[in-house]
């Protein structure tokens, strides 16, 4: 589903991205960990084609996302870390706007659960999306994300803002997706959720996986001091 | 169709397009109205006037027929049915015309004369609302195309989510075109409706004028929104977009059409007015004098045979008359018929000066498609002479044909008067218009074309 090589990006004379290796198969779900900088939002824009590498390559379903950064697209749903919708419409003409612009004929009733499903509540899918709150918009994206049923989900911060139990839904419907053949993949400071949802996890540094891990296998302290172990080393 | 439907829904519920429509669709009709009613007005006033120099003429009493020739009377030109929508060149030619034996008599009473402050502004006429308001909605509708969206995070959104920028630009420019239409076409067509059918307009052709004419303003339009749209695509911020947007409205709707005018002037400059009168009547006087007149009279008693003019079988005073008249008639046709080429010179270069601004291509292409440029006034002038040798021609003709002797003086009457038809002015045929029209209307579509291609890198291009 992803295949990325090599891939390296440089913003002036600062390094984004050296040579960074990952991949990714069907139904699984990658988490990629790593602070401020580390090029998590890098990777995820080199994926949607919205950047390109100066050496590597990007792969998306077989498609160069570098040359055919629309064709890879088509493959790819994707949950930024703010999202933003149309503040007059609501979240159903939100999720049913961004839907038919992509190509989708999506039935109200479609989009009502599918909102539903992303943990909106139903007393809000008509209200005006200018007065959602933050998680409440990330809903709407997650909802459009889902909607596309793509191959591949990009998940850039998704349980930012969301509450606790917003969150652990989320979590549910990401598992779901996976289950569903869908390949995920996650950048996220959120090691509680990582842990929960993700199958592998990258630790990212200065553009570089320094350390892969298998969260399952460690709890969430082990999983922490493993980490911050990582990062010490890279930065080292 | 579901995606344009979806983004006419989104811009519905913008409040600028109903603020922008709203102002726009009331300047329009308060400009175009007002321009009906004195439309309508002055076609009344018109035909009044027509009618009573008609009886004027009918009535008047037995006379020589030269005298009757001199006693002349007034034409008029009645106005384009579409210059309620762009007056073009007629506010500033004249309207009337006295038509009477020897004299080439100017076209009188300008519009201008009567111009309120409104006009003295600058948007005087729908077609100048069309041509400096309308490119400034379209930049208002257009500039946040991709822009604001960028801002807002929505772009991100959606061409992460699969939206191809090709569809996602398609299907925008549609839905803000079909907006335009509304708010620009749908009132254009309203007036310009109105003005076809509450005027007597034989010969206009008024409908298909009327549909080119709306097609070649939202023609105009569509590149000002296209221009946009391109800024958008390519500025960083909504407020640079707008800035960059409206830098370039005044280069082309404010600057560039003043450059183009100087640039023709001083590149295809054309002849003076006064020049050419001084041509005129320094053509007629060289041929008026007595030598010449004796030299001519003995030409004729010559080609007849005779020694005196009472031993011709024509009037000699007659035939003399019409000489003379045929003399003055292509001194005149030749300079100003060469004051009136360097017009249209002037005319054609102006279109090809379209190339520094579409405002330019639209204002040529505007008034040929109206039926109110240059070429239908000195159409009416040359009608207008036309009829005036007519009348000349059939009077000399009576004197020449009825030879007096001993002194007596010929007298006609009203059977003679009702030989002259009433003036019908038929105006230059719509194809003539099209075939003016070729110029700046492919300057137009190549203003066009260049905006829609400049866009294609920027969609191509369009990142969040």
């Amino acid at each position: 589903m992803l295949a990325i090589r090599g891939a390296t990006k440089r913003f002036g004379d600062r390094p984004a991205l050296d040579g960074l290796d990952l991949s990714l198969r069907r139904g699984e779900v990658f988490a990629l960990l790593g602070p401020n900088g580390a090029g998590k939002t890098t990777t995820v824009n080199l994926i949607l084609g919205f950047l390109k590498a100066d050496a590597g390559s990007v792969r998306v379903c077989g498609i160069d996302a570098g040359t055919d950064p629309i064709g890879a697209r088509r493959h790819v749903a994707y949950i930024p870390e703010q999202v933003a919708l149309y503040p007059g419409l609501s979240g159903v003409e939100n999720l049913r706007y961004f839907a038919t612009l992509a190509g989708l004929d999506l039935a109200k009733e479609t989009a009502v659960a599918l909102l539903a499903e992303a943990g909106l509540g139903r007393e809000a899918h008509r209200r005006p999306a200018g007065s959602y709150s933050k998680g409440m918009r990330q809903k709407v994206g997650i909802a459009v994300a889902l909607a596309r049923q793509a191959r591949l989900l990009l998940l850039d911060e998704p349980t930012s803002g969301l509450d606790p139990s917003a969150a652990a839904d989320f979590s549910v419907t990401v598992r779901a997706a996976a289950d569903r053949g869908t390949a995920i993949l996650m950048a996220t400071h959120d090691l509680y959720r990582v842990r929960e949802m993700a199958d592998r996890v990258g630790v990212l540094s200065r553009g570089r996986i320094v350390e892969e891990i298998a969260p399952r296998t460690l709890d969430h302290v082990g999983l922490e001091r493993l980490y911050m172990e990582r990062l010490a080393g890279g930065a080292a | 169709m579901r995606r344009i439907a979806a983004e006419l829904a989104l811009t519905a519920r913008d409040a600028r397009l109903r603020w922008i429509g709203s102002v726009l669709v009331l300047l329009l009709l308060v400009t175009g109205l007002g321009a009906w009613r004195d439309a309508a007005r002055y076609a009344g006033e018109v035909g009044q006037v027509t009618a009573a120099e008609r009886a004027r003429w009918l009535g008047q009493d037995a006379k020589n027929p030269h005298s009757a020739d001199h006693f002349g009377l007034w034409v008029f030109r009645a106005s384009a049915p579409l210059a309620v929508l762009d007056p073009g060149t007629e506010p500033y030619t004249g309207r009337m015309v006295r038509v009477e034996a020897h004299v080439f008599n100017e076209a009188v009473y300008r519009a201008v004369q009567d111009a309120g402050p409104l006009a003295r502004s600058g948007l005087g006429s729908v077609a100048e609302i069309v041509q400096l308001v309308v490119p400034l909605a379209a930049i208002l509708l257009g500039f946040s195309a991709f822009a604001a969206d960028r801002k807002r995070g929505t772009l991100r959104l959606a061409l992460g989510n699969g939206v191809p920028p090709g569809r996602l630009f398609a299907s925008r420019f549609t839905a803000l075109f079909i907006a335009l239409l509304a708010v620009v076409g749908a009132p254009l067509l309203g007036i310009g409706g109105l003005a076809v059918v509450s005027q007597e307009g034989a010969g206009w052709q008024a409908v298909p004028r009327l549909f080119a004419w709306v097609a070649a303003q939202l023609a105009y339009a569509t590149a000002f929104l296209l221009l946009a749209m391109l800024v958008s695509l390519v500025a960083r911020t909504a407020r640079g977009a707008l800035a960059a947007a409206l830098a370039a409205w005044v280069v082309l709707c404010v600057a560039a059409p003043r450059l183009a005018s100087a640039g023709v002037d001083a590149f295809a400059p054309a002849l003076a007015y006064r020049d050419v009168r001084a041509r005129i009547d320094a053509g007629f006087r060289a041929h008026r004098t007595a030598e010449a007149n004796d030299v001519r009279a003995r030409e004729v008693l010559a080609r007849y045979g005779v020694s005196d003019a009472d031993e011709l079988p024509v009037d000699l005073r007659g035939l003399m008359m019409s000489e003379n008249e045929s003399h003055n008639f292509a001194v005149y046709d030749r300079e100003l018929g060469a004051f009136f080429d360097s017009l249209a010179a002037q005319e054609r270069a102006f279109a090809w000066a379209g190339l520094l601004s579409p405002r330019v291509a639209l204002q040529s292409l505007s008034q040929t498609l109206a039926g109110t440029d240059f070429a239908q006034h000195a159409h009416f002038v040359w009608a207008v002479e036309s009829y005036r040798r007519g009348i000349s021609e059939r009077m000399n003709a009576e004197i020449r044909d009825h030879p007096q002797r001993g002194g007596a003086v010929l007298v006609a009457g009203p059977d003679l008067w009702r030989e002259i038809p009433p003036f019908v002015l038929q105006p230059l045929p719509f194809a003539r218009a099209l075939a003016d029209a070729r110029v700046p209307a492919l300057v137009l579509a190549l203003w066009l074309g260049l905006l829609a291609a400049l866009c294609i890198p920027g969609i191509r291009r369009l990142r969040p």
